[in-house]
């Protein structure tokens, strides 16, 4: 298990691999489907968001409310391959890596390859105990767009996975054909 | 003729929208324990092992299983000789927006859908399905369902001659292509003839069936042949690669036109939260 400090640096990038178990720490952006369109109109419009994304980590996300004293109560990642779209803007603007579940299309694998950047993917539906791993989370841009704005949230030692490496490696597709069954 | 109050069914909407949001049914407890036990992967069973913590810290905290606390299903069958009185739709919208304040859920519906989405701030309207059963009881039952397991649901109309292999063939199909998005291990609801509206409604229903319950007459053996097909996949629990990625199947049929086979299945996720009562 590699316990990483956030923002990542280009040299900690490249030396994670597929496969790798990580502790994620730090501030991260979060991101999906309302930002994320908004985010890109923008970029084609040649203009900046009211928020600097270079370097960041982007987490697609959107927190439940406070609760119990915590920053949200159930907190945890979207499916990122509805953020593929996304995926060359945010790169293009230095999003170094970003941190979802479940896989991305094929057709991602070239663009972290391109721009040596890693998604990490942790386990979707367990908001629940995730949220423990958040101790800070505050409004960034966009608050109109409710769970969707963007937010900063601060992780502590959030158990996640490298899914894609920063050479295009895809771990999770090499994972289903070893546990999936060969039909005759 | 019995008459019921629609406000005292929303009342009852709103305790069990409270319930489902923090506490796993048992029935799916226990099947996520089977699959702890059977899993291959060592991957998918620390997999396993969170999603199980989860759903007790859930339950002690008092918090949201998932983030995504869902779009709400209200289930009403109603029994023989019986009636509601009042604004039903009002009540179990008042349900949801009551029940989303006191529950700290996230606001996840939007309205004007394809130009501006708008979030409407209070998880309302909730959907209702409203049956008449026939017999002597009046259940209410809620479905809480997230947006990742809702996408994947598909509907295809097959040939008539597709039969049992052909429907098993589809769902397969249906979850290689999305089920790695949708927060597997999945419990699956397949829903088989009527019309093209009615699979979708029957695929969903079944998904409120425990999988602890005895299945209709008849759907036993496809529901463990989808199971078992799905399973073969390789996606595994948290889709992080392994041999459970499908929990149980429920399958609910009805009679259909000579030239149709429509077959619909409802993808549901491991936090798959619902409940039923008897008023």
């Amino acid at each position: 298990m590699k316990k990483l400090s956030l923002p990542l640096d280009r040299e900690t990038l490249r030396s994670l691999g597929a496969g790798d178990e990580v502790l994620l720490s730090g501030p991260a952006l979060t991101m999906r489907d309302a930002a994320l369109a908004r985010l890109s109109s923008l970029a084609e419009s040649g203009e900046k968001p009211p928020f600097e994304v270079a370097g960041q980590l982007i987490f697609h996300a959107g927190p439940a409310p406070p609760s119990t004293g915590r920053p949200a109560g159930s907190f945890g990642p979207t499916t990122s391959s509805r953020m593929d779209g996304y995926l060359e803007t945010l790169f293009e603007l230095g999003v170094p890596a970003t941190l979802g579940k479940g896989p991305r299309s094929r057709d991602t694998l070239e663009l972290h390859e391109r721009h040596g950047a890693v998604y990490f993917t942790t386990i979707g539906g367990i908001g629940a105990l995730l949220a423990g791993h958040v101790t800070g989370l505050e409004p960034v841009a966009w608050e109109e767009l409710g769970p969707e704005a963007v937010f900063r949230a601060v992780l502590d030692e959030l158990p996640a996975l490298v899914a894609i490496d920063s050479r295009g490696r895809d771990h999770l597709a090499e994972q289903y054909a070893i546990y999936r069954v060969q039909s005759d | 003729m019995r008459v019921l109050d629609a406000a005292l069914l929303g009342r009852e909407a709103e305790a069990l929208i409270k319930e489902v949001s923090t506490e796993l049914p048992s029935d799916v407890l226990a099947a996520l324990e089977g699959a702890l036990a059977e899993e291959e992967s060592p991957a998918g069973r620390e997999a396993l092992r969170l999603i199980i913590e989860n759903a007790a810290m859930a339950r002690e905290l008092g918090v949201p299983i998932c983030q995504d606390t869902g779009l709400f299903t209200v289930y009403i069958t109603l029994g023989s000789d019986t009636g509601i009185e009042g604004d039903l739709g009002g009540e179990l919208d008042s349900a949801v927006t009551r029940a989303t304040m006191a529950g700290s859920l996230r606001a996840s519906i939007v309205c004007e859908t394809f130009e501006g989405r708008i979030n409407t701030g209070d998880n309302t309207p909730a959907l209702l399905e409203i049956e008449y059963g026939g017999g002597d009881q009046t259940t209410l039952g809620v479905l809480a369902k997230g947006g990742g397991s809702e996408n994947a649901s598909r509907l295809a109309m097959l040939p008539p001659g597709a039969g049992a292999g052909g429907i098993a063939d589809l769902v397969t199909a249906v979850i290689e292509e999305v089920g790695a998005r949708s927060c597997p291990p999945l419990i699956l609801g397949i829903g088989i003839g009527g019309s093209f509206d009615r699979a979708p409604r029957l695929a969903k229903a079944a998904l409120m069936e425990p999988l602890d319950s005895e299945p209709a007459p008849g759907t036993a053996a496809l529901a463990r042949r989808i199971v078992e097909q799905v399973n073969g996949l390789g996606i595994g629990p948290g889709a992080v690669g392994g041999t459970v990625t499908c929990l149980g199947a429920r399958v609910r049929h009805e009679p259909c036109h000579i030239a149709s086979l429509p077959v619909a299945v409802s993808v549901g996720c491991h936090a798959l939260r619902r409940k039923t009562t008897t008023i």
